[in-house]
């Protein structure tokens, strides 16, 4: 064999490599962030960059911000907008933490002085239970800012999403493309055999019940279980410093900041210590004003409100802003909801 | 940007290398200015700030070096005087001054925050102007912006000479592409980006535990501290002569000789075997310039033992501003001392099989030991480790049922919060299914292993011990032999030919490198 041959060739294999990365990650985008998506909707979108480019497509539309977790999807967004006056940007991104809502704010602020433009409300939805935990922000592919925000080279943020070999998660998109594509073909199918309506009735459950085509359930996500995170919190003293700088940023710049504390469920509730619960309740109202809603007697009594055992549904979401920004139209019972605010802010 | 990014292997490597060849065609110097500056930009990549020093430094150098070709001897030698002093003057600021100033204030020790290359950059220069100053040979600016600014040795080495590099970069038939370089380069860099991913990296979360467990005064069993030591010195084995073999590939594609820096090291019979072994270059740059001069002025037997363990407390201290260090090489130099009075008091002749295995054991051990100091946080870690190598780490604590799926502390993987890696499933998997299948107790691996080694651990240094003794080293295979230290170390089996079944292999080689760098710490988090 020549040199010449043996050079050409390993290189050609070494790109034909690169290519086929480059080439699975464009076409199956895992993160959603080239709207190729061959295999559909991604199941590990990176909602960050996603509510940072939704945002970007109308910002002149905006001039309240909403932060939070996952949790604060469950909050009506145009009941806040008609009681606060103020168009809301959606920046609920899953695990989500005040981490990730100052360098938002930051750049909004910054955007909004050179367009000459006022930002008027930020509400922030707080998680007690993972307030102090370690971000994800920036950590993994779908919790990654965007380069605008975080200052990155945009070369750097597009190529680490072109060439990231992420095996795991390509086989659960193609395993969960091709099961959806079996389940729609044993439909098809059973449409055609067209039985009578017992049968039908019965092939319709088997062919696209849940029970069939189950949407995957939530990994594990690799935390440590609830009781030693609530120990843990290895970034609580720095998140409570971020929310700090992120009420002095609002003050400064004329913005009406709401924080509340998400309610949580009994389930939830029950893997933590209350005293600690409550401990960072008060921490953070000796910083900003919090209206806490993780102690509800009668949520407690009404397990049917939640989603799971870490979402809401949407009416205690409309509850928590009628008792914040009171709303006479809904009668929101006593003791959910209380504003706490400590003198040595 | 490091050799094993994925920016760098198929974004700057190919642009650079055509960009070379093709003004090669036009313009030999032209191919040198560019190469130049895509290597600034490959130090800039770091922290672009900072490329204004080796620019800087580059720039003074020259000055001096032409100055001193020019001077009459007296004048020479005080140009070589003050060009040395700058250099180390400027090593000293950034990576020794607060290591200094800890000793006079007695504050703690902050680690410094050096300058890309710094440390190698200056041995390049300070061999540079003493070569200047002896041979006195017309140096073109160009060219030595290269020489000091090649990026494949930039970063880490090896320690180029301007007698070995200088006439490649003025041969202008370098120039052309060399296919058999090319193949020969490509093959290099395939094995050193193998050695550095596939097996200095799998043992890095290893050796992490121990060492740290032992910075926090944590019990450490005897044969966790061992382990940890040993899978140390293999990690970083393949870690550096996989870096050294890239930039030797790297160097080849550019048509370029580098000199290998290391040649079977941990085979070594005895410590001085070992040092001409291990980091090659740099070794010469401390006999060269350090242990010469200091025996040329002062000989006779003591002398002798004093300038050898004055050269190897400064070869401690070049590899790092801490106390560790400079015991690290006092050690070595002490090993090195016994080493001396074992060969004088033996006599010459050829060791038996079974002395050259004895010897070999015990320069193992040997640096195995001093792996303690060099890879311990400080004096206190690494004396912990030390005495847990005795068996006086402390008792390690029983954790119940540590080992039961879904409560334990192993369970929850190694990495911390949302951030279980492969390679820590794997610890966990191996213990827990040797458990569960009765294989081990619980307490056996406990008491064995603490809570800082594992199964997997053993086995994984085990693996790439065997590995590091018993198959050939890269350029054992490729026949590579620039800037050798002496030819008494090669394994004859496994030689590399342009074969296609070599293709195939360094191609598969590749693959699984890049699968492995190319790989993300995947997150899953569906949305509800």
């Amino acid at each position: 064999m020549r040199a010449r041959n043996y050079a050409l060739a390993f290189v050609a294999s070494a790109a034909g490599l690169f290519i086929a990365v480059v080439a699975v990650n464009l076409a199956i985008d895992t993160q959603g962030m080239f709207g190729t998506g061959l295999l559909g909707q991604p199941l590990n979108p990176n909602t960050r960059y996603q509510r940072f480019v939704d945002y970007q497509s109308a910002s002149d539309r905006y001039d309240g911000l909403l932060f939070g977790s996952s949790r604060a999807l469950d909050l009506p967004l145009e009941e806040l907008q008609r009681m606060k006056g103020a168009s809301f940007a959606n920046f609920a991104v899953q695990f989500g933490l005040i981490t990730d809502d100052l360098p938002i704010l930051e750049y909004v602020l910054r955007e909004k002085t050179t367009k000459r433009q006022r930002l008027q409300a930020v509400f922030v939805l707080l998680d007690v239970d993972s307030f102090g935990a370690e971000p994800k922000t920036n950590r993994f592919l779908q919790t990654m800012l965007a380069p605008a925000v975080t200052g990155e080279q945009p070369l750097r943020f597009w190529w680490r999403y072109l060439t990231a070999i992420q095996v795991g998660t390509w086989r659960k998109e193609i395993v969960r493309a091709w099961k959806r594509q079996r389940s729609e073909e044993g439909r098809n199918a059973s449409a055609a055999v067209a039985p009578g309506p017992a049968a039908q009735e019965g092939t319709l459950v088997a062919g696209a019940a849940p029970a069939v085509v189950r949407e995957p359930q939530p990994e594990p996500w690799g935390l440590a279980p609830l009781s030693q995170r609530i120990t843990g919190r290895p970034d609580y003293a720095r998140q409570l410093r971020v929310l700090r700088d992120l009420s002095r940023l609002c003050q400064g710049n004329g913005v009406q900041l709401f924080v509340a504390a998400s309610p949580l469920s009994n389930e939830e509730a029950a893997k933590y210590n209350p005293a600690e619960l409550a401990r960072v309740v008060d921490d953070v109202s000796r910083i900003v004003p919090v209206w806490d809603f993780t102690n509800s007697q009668w949520l407690a009594q009404h397990p049917e409100l939640w989603s799971d055992s870490r979402h809401f549904k949407e009416e205690v979401g409309r509850l928590i802003l009628a008792r914040m920004f009171g709303d006479a139209a809904v009668a929101v019972p006593a003791d959910f909801g209380r504003l706490r605010a400590t003198a040595s802010r | 940007m490091l050799f094993n990014s994925p920016e760098f292997i198929f974004l700057f490597l190919p642009v650079v290398v055509l960009l070379h060849f093709t003004l090669a065609a036009w313009s030999v110097n032209a191919a040198v200015v560019a190469t130049t500056i895509s290597s600034l930009v490959f130090y800039a990549w770091w922290n672009p700030p900072f490329v204004a020093l080796p620019v800087v430094s580059i720039l003074a150098n020259f000055w001096i070096a032409r100055r001193m070709t020019a001077a009459k001897p007296d004048a020479a030698r005080y140009l070589l005087i003050a060009g040395v002093a700058a250099n180390l003057a400027l090593l000293c600021y950034f990576k020794y001054s607060n290591f200094l100033l800890s000793i006079i204030d007695g504050r703690k020790n902050i680690p410094p925050n050096v300058p890309l290359a710094l440390s190698f950059t200056t041995f390049v220069q300070i061999a540079f102007l003493v070569h200047v100053y002896k041979r006195r040979p017309t140096v073109d600016f160009s060219r030595y912006a290269l020489f000091v600014a090649f990026f494949p040795h930039l970063i880490a080495g090896p320690i180029v000479r301007w007698n070995s590099l200088g006439p490649q970069l003025a041969d202008r038939a370098r120039y052309r592409v060399d296919w058999n370089n090319v193949a020969l380069g490509l093959t290099i860099f395939t094995f050193g980006l193998a050695k550095k991913v596939l097996l200095a990296d799998s043992l890095a979360p290893h050796v992490a535990p121990v060492f740290d467990a032992a910075a926090r005064g944590e019990a450490v069993t005897a044969l966790a501290a061992w382990g940890a030591s040993c899978a140390f010195i293999v990690q970083v084995f393949f870690d550096f002569s996989g870096y050294s073999e890239m930039a030797v590939g790297i160097g080849l594609l550019f048509n370029f000789r580098l000199p290998m820096n290391f040649a079977a090291p941990l085979r070594a019979p005895n410590m001085f075997d070992l040092w001409r072994r291990w980091h090659i270059t740099l070794s010469r740059f401390f006999r060269d310039f350090v242990y010469i001069p200091l025996s040329l002025r002062h000989s006779g037997t003591l002398r002798h033992a004093i300038n050898l363990l004055l050269t190897m407390v400064v070869a401690g201290l070049w590899h790092g501003a801490n106390w560790t260090f400079v015991i690290w090489g006092a050690y070595l130099g002490v090993v090195l001392l016994i080493n001396q009075a074992w060969r004088a008091l033996r006599g010459p002749g050829r060791p038996t099989a079974a002395g050259r295995f004895l010897g070999w054991l015990m320069t193992f051990i040997a640096f195995v030991f001093g792996g303690a100091f060099f890879r311990g946080a400080d004096i206190g870690a690494s004396w912990h480790l030390i005495k847990a190598m005795g068996g006086f780490g402390g008792t390690t604590r029983l954790a119940g049922s540590a080992l039961a799926p879904g409560s334990s502390d192993l369970s929850q993987g190694s990495a911390g919060f949302g951030d279980t890696t492969l390679l820590a499933d794997i610890v966990r998997d191996w213990d827990l299914w040797a458990v569960q299948h009765g294989y081990v107790t619980e307490q056996f691996l406990r008491a064995w292993f603490g809570n800082t080694w594992s199964i997997a651990a053993t086995v994984s240094t085990l693996a790439a011990l065997v590995i590091v003794l018993f198959v050939p080293d890269t350029m054992e295979i490729v026949g590579y032999r620039e800037g050798e230290a002496h030819s008494d170390w090669r394994r004859s089996f496994l030689t590399w030919r342009i074969t296609p079944a070599w293709l195939a292999a360094m191609a598969a080689l590749f693959a699984a490198a890049f699968l492995v760098i190319g790989r993300v710490n995947e997150f899953y988090y569906y949305q509800f």
